[in-house]
């Protein structure tokens, strides 16, 4: 019911093939975040003991920093990007790479640059590898919506896991040597670097003429100003989901690491445990889509240019409906399951990860607000899909703002914690939901009127 | 100008004056012009509010010109829904669209003038009347939409019957929403959207208004429609024919007519330029009493003094554009057929060849398919002044024609004609049912798209010179009687002084 026909072609029995499509998907959606994650762990383990906690911590940080303000750039440029290519012509792609690398990369560093002044980020060369890796981060964005958009994901994952192998190959070569904060970061940079070389392959060949990179660059900024609500919207959409940690790290409770990263590793870590446990929902949705969701959209518009009546319509979007809410309805119904088993699971999990006593609390906390936001997530997906962007932008907008004025009152009453994450994916599931269900059931409106934006003046 | 002064007669056209050169836009130039110690105010109706040339400088007693475009390209509506009620208004423009009801007009007009709030959080902003993209683009004129859809053609491709929806109702509102010029009075030249205007304005203003039509809006609609081919035919009537079924082709049609039906009922005055247009008028809801006929006018003076000059051969002429309605290649085909009766007769085609280049090149390569070579001519744009001392008959051979002011100018110059049954072209020939004294006959009259019967009205004068100057006698005198640019233009000044006091 969730696959839909892209289960069948995956070879293998009737009970290995599910599993095998899952997995592909899990591959597809968070493959590049768990090898990287994986890349991580084993540097922390090999390094710490030749270059001590504080040193692989401010390493650690640097990436998670890069990981936190790159997409903040590239998310909205790469989703812009990302639309451009899907709709266009097959040389599109390598134009719009082009001109997305240099903006995001350019937009990247200069927001970097600008958080390591005003946290002090020393020494200096750790400032400038940090730069870069954040252009690196954005770099790797842009592909990953790229590549997505031409549905090229088994190439996205094979050259990201061949440059992280890189990156851990260079680190543990270079372990002997003691080697400073600054050169893991830049070799780390340099894998990511590597996977986003690699996976440009994917772009150059589907794409026959060179890029003219002014006009590009032209033509994307000319893009997001006409895809204004997407980019905010899926900035708020990013921000959304770190601000509670900002509130903390910029807090009373927040702690400067040796380089000069605020932290707050409590939260962070538990927050960090509860974020992963919604990659299962992450894959389903990709299933899903792919196999649900876009062909009875598609039938729908189908049904529209082939000259049905209304009642016919009405008809097939009905389908349409029931279809999608009891997809919908079937992947919350599972990670609730699986979120459950987390929350029981907790105390293990504290062990497996070296958690105290008040972060068990946190993670349950959690584990609760991420499944609320995994909620929302997917109604979001459901608004976009059906063209609704200014409203998307509205719950994003929304969410941030609710999650960031949630975690300063929290932060103020009683020192912090995940209830504001709490209390903002609750209303933005619940608002989420609301708009995504009154979209999908006028869809017939939405796409013959409300946003069909060939209708209107321009302002 | 000034922009808010009062005119005498505010003018509503629709897709002519003062863009596009041609027939109705010279007459509205000369309509102007003859009533000098009258103000007027100029609405034109456009396509869209594209930027365009004018073909026309306006008289100085233009005080007041604007220009609306019908193309409901609004505003994207807001996130906050107006509030309405979309089944009143799916029965207002059910009522307009279908009905032609006038107090279906009535309503829409206190529809738009109504003060509504906005959800959610009416409280934000105050009570204001609806936009074009309220009705337009709102979940309530979807709800309309959907509504009159069902009702009017639940079998039709909902996409087609959705455009057509956006064309007809954009057109209606742009109408309701433009500003209208203060005036005495509202002359519109046409029924469609020119006659709603018109209407709005006397429903509004408590001014008078009046229609004239030239060709008939509904019948060249319904030309336009039959032969349009951006318009699928999706509903299958199978070979019963049921005519229950409506497709979109029939909802447009149906629209232009409810159209008239406002217009007609909303005006004090319905004028037509000859007494069989008023047929279609009355099958429309025209009342008797409001209908009155005003034909075009000619300056005699220009004309009245043109003498046959000697010539060599007998000479037939076409006066006209090369283009489909005036039906050339019947022209030519006829051509044929005179000069194997006929040998040495020169046949004329008198007038600009580049409107429709394709046309042009199929007319001539029929031409010289049937060896008429040394035959026909074709002269290109040219002061036909100049041309009519040649000419021993005018022909005509249109599809569709109001009435042809080439045919009173080469009338005041003594030339008899052979035109097609089209437009007021028998009543100019034979004389209208009502003519006192008879005056007799002019030329002939044959069936459009006949080339035999044209030929036969042209050999027929041709052969006769005495039978010819009868003939053009006779049309000289009815011009003179009836078709005068004086004549005509007192009747209009006679009609607005009429419906001003």
């Amino acid at each position: 019911m969730i696959a839909g026909p892209v289960a069948e072609r995956r070879p293998g029995g009737a009970l290995l093939r599910p599993i095998g499509t899952f997995a592909g998907a899990i591959a597809v959606v968070a493959g590049p975040w768990l090898v990287s994650i994986a890349a991580l762990a084993l540097i922390t383990i090999h390094m710490e003991p030749v270059m001590g906690r504080a040193a692989v911590e401010d390493m650690r940080l640097t990436v998670v920093y890069a990981f936190c303000l790159a997409p903040l750039v590239a998310g909205p440029i790469g989703a812009v990007a990302a639309r451009r290519v899907g709709a266009g012509p097959v040389g599109e792609a390598h134009r719009v790479h082009a001109a997305a690398f240099v903006l995001s990369g350019a937009l990247s560093a200069a927001l970097a640059a600008l958080v390591a002044w005003a946290l002090g980020i020393a020494p200096l060369e750790l400032g400038l590898a940090f730069v870069f890796l954040n252009v690196a981060a954005s770099q790797l964005w842009i592909t990953f919506a790229l590549l997505g958009a031409l549905r090229a994901h088994r190439h996205l994952v094979s050259a990201f896991a061949a440059g992280m192998c890189a990156a851990l190959i260079c680190v543990l070569a270079i372990a002997g040597r003691a080697p400073s904060v600054e050169l893991l970061v830049w070799t780390f940079t340099g894998g990511i670097l590597l996977s986003c070389a690699l996976s440009s392959f994917a772009i150059r060949t589907r794409g026959a003429e060179p890029p003219g990179l002014l006009s590009a660059l032209r033509a994307l900024t000319a893009d997001l100003g006409r895809e204004r609500h997407l980019a905010f919207g899926v900035l708020c959409a990013i921000a959304g989901v770190w601000i509670d940690k900002w509130v903390l790290w910029l807090g009373p409770e927040g702690i400067r690491s040796a380089a000069g990263f605020m932290h707050y590793a409590p939260y962070d870590s538990a927050m960090f445990v509860a974020h992963m446990t919604v990659v299962p929902t992450l894959a389903a949705l990709h299933l899903f889509h792919d196999g649900v969701l876009a062909p009875q959209i598609a039938r729908f518009r189908a049904a529209l240019a082939a000259g049905a009546t209304h009642r016919h319509l009405s008809r097939t979007l009905v389908g349409a409906v029931q279809a999608t809410w009891s997809g919908i309805f079937s992947i919350l119904v599972f990670q609730g399951a699986l979120t459950a088993c987390f929350i029981l699971a907790v105390p293990m999990l504290a062990m497996l990860v070296d958690l105290g006593h008040d972060q068990m609390q946190m993670l349950r906390t959690g584990l609760v607000a991420t499944f609320l936001h995994c909620a929302m997530f997917l109604s979001c997906t459901i608004i976009l899909l059906t063209g609704r962007v200014r409203h998307f932008l509205v719950v994003q907008g929304s969410f941030l703002a609710l999650n960031g004025a949630a975690s300063v009152a929290i932060l103020l009453v009683s020192g912090g914690g995940a209830g504001g994450f709490l209390a903002a994916s609750l209303l933005g599931s619940v608002a989420a939901f609301v708009v995504a269900y009154r979209a999908l059931a006028r869809f017939d409106y939405v796409t013959l009127l409300a946003e069909n934006t060939g209708l209107f003046a321009r302002p | 100008m000034s922009p808010n002064a009062e005119a005498d007669v505010c003018l509503v056209v629709e897709g002519c004056y003062p863009f596009i050169s041609g027939g109705v836009s010279s007459w509205l130039d000369w309509l102007i012009r003859t009533q000098p110690d009258r103000s007027f105010a100029l609405v034109a109706l456009t396509a869209d509010d594209r930027d365009r040339d004018r073909a026309f400088e306006l008289p100085p007693n233009v005080v007041r010109f604007q220009s609306v475009g019908l193309e409901a390209r609004t505003a994207r509506p807001g996130l906050r829904e107006p509030d309405m009620d979309g089944a009143a208004l799916a029965g207002i423009l059910h009522g307009i669209l279908v009905g032609g009801e006038l107090d279906a007009f009535d309503a829409l007009i206190a529809f738009l003038a109504a003060p509504i709030f906005r959800r959610p959080f009416a409280q934000l902003s105050a009570p204001a009347p609806p936009t074009p993209a309220d009705l337009m683009s709102s979940e309530t004129a979807w709800t309309a939409l959907v509504e009159c859809y069902g009702q009017i053609a639940p079998s039709a491709a909902f996409a087609d019957f959705f455009w057509a929806w956006r064309n007809l109702v954009g057109g209606l509102v742009s109408v309701m929403a433009a500003p209208l010029p203060p005036a005495r009075t509202y002359h519109a030249i046409s029924t469609g959207y020119a006659g709603l205007v018109a209407a709005r304005a006397a429903r509004e203003t408590g001014r008078p208004a009046v229609i004239t039509e030239h060709g008939i809006y509904t019948n060249e609609r319904r030309i336009d429609l039959v032969m349009a081919d951006w318009i699928a035919d999706h509903v299958e009537t199978g070979l019963a024919g049921d005519a229950q079924r409506a497709d979109v082709r029939d909802f447009y049609m149906a629209a232009f007519e409810a159209f008239a039906r406002i217009a007609y009922e909303a005006t004090a005055r319905i004028t037509t330029l000859y007494g069989a247009n008023q047929s279609f008028q009355r099958a429309l809801g025209a009342r008797e009493d409001r209908l009155r006929v005003i034909p075009n006018g000619i300056a005699l003076e220009r004309f009245a003094h043109i003498r046959p000059a000697p010539k060599d051969r007998p000479t037939v002429a076409l006066i006209g554009r090369v283009v489909p309605i005036k039906d050339i290649e019947a022209y030519v085909a006829a051509a044929r057929i005179v000069r194997d009766a006929v040998p040495d007769v020169r046949i004329l085609v008198i007038g600009p060849t580049d409107e429709e280049p394709d046309y042009d090149a199929l007319c001539r390569r029929r031409v010289t398919e049937l060896g008429l070579e040394d035959t026909v001519e074709f002269t290109g744009r040219v002061d036909i002044a100049d041309y009519l001392p040649l000419v021993d008959v005018l022909t005509l051979t249109s599809i569709s024609e109001a009435q042809p002011l080439v045919i009173l100018e080469a009338g005041a110059a003594g030339i008899p004609c052979v035109a097609t049954d089209v437009g007021s072209c028998r009543e100019i020939i034979e004389g209208a049912p009502d003519e006192s004294p008879r005056l007799g006959l002019a030329g002939r009259v044959a069936p459009p798209m006949d080339a035999a019967a044209i030929a036969a009205g042209i050999v027929a004068l041709i052969g006769d010179a005495d039978e010819r100057r009868r003939c053009g006698e006779v049309m000289r005198a009815r011009v003179k009687t009836y078709f005068t640019s004086e004549l005509s233009a007192a009747r209009y000044g006679a009609l607005y002084d009429e419906l001003i006091a």
